[in-house]
């Protein structure tokens, strides 16, 4: 179960837009970079679709989802940068990643955080059911704002 | 200071190598490392399991006042107490008793298009993330580089 993409993609693009706006250090065409490593864990989902065929292959797809594993794949997809930081950013999108599954309430299970040293299951605060509206509600009309606060600044500065 | 510059194509070989090693290491040892017993488990060895704590996710196809009829795909179980409806989704935490049943501890329902709301939710994440990342970075095939769009 998983919160949907909508918030996943959201949250990351609102905390790099709150940094933008303090700092200059962030440019636009980086933000979809940290947005797309927030993603980089659901890479798991793919067993969703694979269910439907009667396929499971979540043993082999559960390092994706899982800090160790999603590193890795930053990794791979920032050699395909020319930009050095594109690593960097990506983490962050993957940390934002899991920094929003831990809100999710489950029965059983949860995230295996130290994969692979422990295979210690349920890193979870129970806070929010995978279906809740709540986070993409609240991240939709915060990016909003946002958009609208930038789009002001940008106005705002002196051209030239 | 010694600086060893590693090729990128070394780099990205070595690092697929650890990703698919992590994931055959994950494939072996997934199922012992369960904390609960699979439906698969259950049903092929279901006399042992009868009594231990069992956990399952399925689609509710009956339901009466208090017991839900839960499919996994795999096999169907009578979990009671649980207040459901047909077509919920549901996340079960119980106990595993004899003729596939579960003596309820946790159970988490699903309205069953909200839960698919989740999967819709995120086709519009998908789309709008190709959108901004495209508008920003393409692919050159000959360099095999992500560049910048002017």
């Amino acid at each position: 179960m998983m919160v949907d993409w909508i918030a996943h993609l959201l949250v990351p693009w609102i905390g790099s837009k709150i940094f933008q706006l303090k700092s200059s250090k962030l440019s636009n065409r980086e933000i979809p970079i940290i947005m797309f490593g927030a993603v980089i864990p659901d890479i798991i989902k793919i067993n969703y679709l694979l269910s439907w065929i009667e396929i499971d292959v979540a043993g082999f797809l559960l390092p994706f989802h899982t800090p160790v594993g999603s590193a890795i794949v930053a990794a791979i997809i920032s050699l395909m940068f020319a930009r050095r930081r594109v690593f960097f950013l990506m983490i962050v999108g993957v940390i934002a990643h899991f920094a929003l599954d831990a809100l999710l309430t489950h029965v059983a299970g949860g995230m295996i955080i130290l994969f692979p040293f422990d295979w210690t299951w349920g890193f979870q605060l129970g806070l929010i059911p995978s279906d809740s509206w709540t986070p993409t509600v609240l991240s939709v009309v915060t990016a909003g704002i946002l958009f609208l606060a930038a789009k002001s600044k940008a106005r705002d500065k002196p051209s030239g | 200071m010694l600086r060893i510059r590693v090729p990128k194509k070394v780099t990205a070989l070595l690092l697929l190598i650890a990703m698919i090693s992590l994931c055959v290491y994950s494939s072996y040892e997934y199922p012992k490392n369960l904390p609960y017993p699979t439906v698969d488990e259950i049903v092929s060895n279901y006399q042992k399991n009868v009594g231990e704590k069992i956990s399952i996710f399925g689609t509710v196809t009956r339901a009466t006042s208090d017991t839900s009829v839960v499919s996994t795909g795999k096999s169907i179980f009578e979990v009671k107490p649980m207040m459901a409806k047909v077509g919920d989704k549901a996340e079960i935490l119980g106990t595993l008793e004899l003729d596939y049943q579960i003596r309820a501890e946790s159970v988490l329902v699903y309205d069953g298009p909200s839960y698919y709301s989740i999967f819709a939710r995120s086709l519009i994440g998908a789309g709008l993330l190709i959108l901004i990342f495209l508008k920003n970075w393409k692919f050159k095939f000959k360099v095999f580089k992500f560049v910048e769009r002017e």
